[in-house]
């Protein structure tokens, strides 16, 4: 199934100003969770099940916690969905 | 004759507590259930049958040859000892007599068996081992009141008994108690304490043993103003941090206790050192319970208390039950556990300011009010390398695969319960 990966880019980035309290000003593909953003552990975790939750998909925690930066995060969701 | 403690069935129904160790291995009184077999036989070089997923761990621990070595059984006379049972002084069965198995109800206590009996038994697990022995058997016994335990709360309400046993046991064997030093109280009989000459009590501690005794093993550490009542016990190289320790408290070796504890056991190697209360509860190991962590264990209705086990609630038909918490559970400042709470291993919980979910699956983070399906399991690992480091133990690669097997087998149930919390607004 093709996704299209600008409207994944854009409840990403929705849902990571949710849980991190960022301007979507401040959230670009190339940003990093944990050194641009500001997440930390506990925020990982709330990430993972907001993404979840928000796509309606489970992912595995080992490797969705690999993923370090959005746009890796959007193609990250984008593949899960096509492959769901 | 070669005696071998088994691991019956029941090991599930005492999750969480033994998802890393044998039954024998739990904690009451001062010692494990195995040790206190080792103790009544006056032997040590005895075999061991426990569940596969156990074998690599415990061949660790006790020699390849000690565990499920089925070819030390067969041919010859065995004693098979049911390790889930808390044996008292002259429990044991004579090691002559007749091919007999002693039983509480349908489980079974022990069997014994002649060497001709044992020819041609060829179990290739332990749950083939014992029905294998009852075949053999000429009679069987019934022995209704024997201690087995069953539930997880067994070991609580068991436990002041269980101190007073250990208490005998030491006094009979190591001797008289090391002297108090100056400065620490004793209310009710002195001779109702027995503490190791290599242990210290600071100054401005006071020993209740109007209710029970109190032992303090070796090289452990009481600060001033420490509190322990009767019938409680610490075990070697633990510390209190002027503790409130309640009557009923055994607290295993390497721990560090601050607050109040009460008819609790921590089972080695956890810290409680802030202030807070834990009551009728059991902690495994590597737990580290942050500061004003409390549980409740008793409701406000004082009705009986049900424990949420990952078959569902279990009705303990006891008024005072609180919280079982497995191996390497952290837990947040503040944290409140409700009464009868089950916590699996592994677990990272951070307090909300309510009260938490009565139970939480193993390997599962509670942040922000839900239980989540946790970090990933090499995160994990390296949190509890880093905890036990610091008291110089090393994680096994057999731990590490036990570890693993254990997450596997309580992926569906986690992801379900977090599914679930998921859409909780």
């Amino acid at each position: 199934m093709a996704v299209d990966r600008a409207e994944v880019a854009e409840r990403v980035i929705k849902v990571v100003c949710e849980v991190l309290g960022c301007s979507s000003n401040d959230v670009k593909e190339e940003s990093q969770f944990v050194a641009d953003l500001g997440a930390e552990s506990i925020q990982s975790i709330e990430l993972v099940t907001a993404f979840e939750d928000e796509f309606d998909i489970e992912m595995d925690e080992d490797a969705a916690l690999q993923v370090k930066d959005v746009g890796t995060a959007i193609d990250f969701i984008k593949k899960h969905l096509e492959e769901a | 004759m070669n005696v071998c403690l088994f691991e019956d069935q029941g090991y599930e129904a005492l999750y969480p507590l033994t998802y890393l160790r044998p039954t024998f291995e739990l904690r009451c009184g001062l010692t494990t259930l195995e040790d206190k077999f080792l103790s009544e036989l006056g032997m040590e070089d005895i075999y061991y049958a426990v569940r596969d997923s156990l074998v690599p761990i415990m061949t660790e621990k006790k020699g390849k040859d000690r565990i499920n070595n089925w070819e030390e059984l067969r041919g010859k006379e065995i004693l098979l000892l049911n390790g889930g049972w808390l044996i008292q002084q002259g429990d044991l069965p004579s090691i002559e007599g007749a091919n007999e198995a002693g039983c509480k109800g349908d489980r079974v206590l022990w069997v014994r068996l002649s060497a001709d009996k044992t020819a041609d038994l060829n179990p290739q697990r332990v749950q083939e081992l014992i029905p294998a022995c009852l075949k053999r058997c000429e009679t069987q016994k019934d022995f209704p009141k024997a201690d087995l335990i069953l539930e997880p709360w067994d070991l609580i309400t068991n436990n002041p008994k269980a101190i007073e046993a250990d208490f005998r046991l030491i006094k009979a064997t190591q001797g008289e108690s090391g002297a108090l030093s100056e400065g620490v109280a004793v209310l009710g009989d002195p001779s109702q304490v027995w503490v190791a000459a290599s242990a210290e009590l600071q100054p401005f501690t006071l020993l209740d043993t109007r209710g029970g005794p109190v032992i303090i093993d070796e090289k452990s550490v009481v600060t001033s103003f420490t509190r322990i009542e009767g019938p409680s016990c610490l075990g070697r190289g633990s510390q209190t941090l002027g503790a409130k320790v309640r009557e009923g408290t055994s607290i295993g070796p390497f721990c560090r206790i601050g607050g109040e504890v009460e008819e609790s056991i921590f089972h080695a190697y956890s810290n409680k050192y802030h202030d807070g209360f834990i009551g009728h509860s059991y902690v495994c190991e590597w737990v580290n319970l942050g500061a004003l962590c409390t549980n409740s264990d008793l409701k406000n209705d004082y009705t009986s208390v049900s424990v949420y086990t990952p078959d569902g609630p279990k009705d303990t038909g006891s008024a005072k039950i609180g919280s079982f918490i497995g191996d390497h559970t952290k837990t947040s400042i503040g944290t409140l556990l409700n009464t009868g709470s089950w916590v699996g291993i592994m677990c990272n919980l951070v307090a909300t300011g309510g009260v938490l979910p009565k139970f939480i699956p193993s390997f599962a983070w509670y942040i922000g009010g839900k239980i989540t399906k946790g970090f990933g399991f090499e995160a994990m690992l390296d949190t509890c390398r880093t905890s036990m480091s610091r008291r110089g133990v090393d994680m096994t690669d057999s731990m590490v695969a036990l570890l693993q097997q254990v997450k596997e087998d309580t992926k569906q149930l986690r992801q379900e319960i977090a599914k679930k919390d998921r859409k909780k607004k």
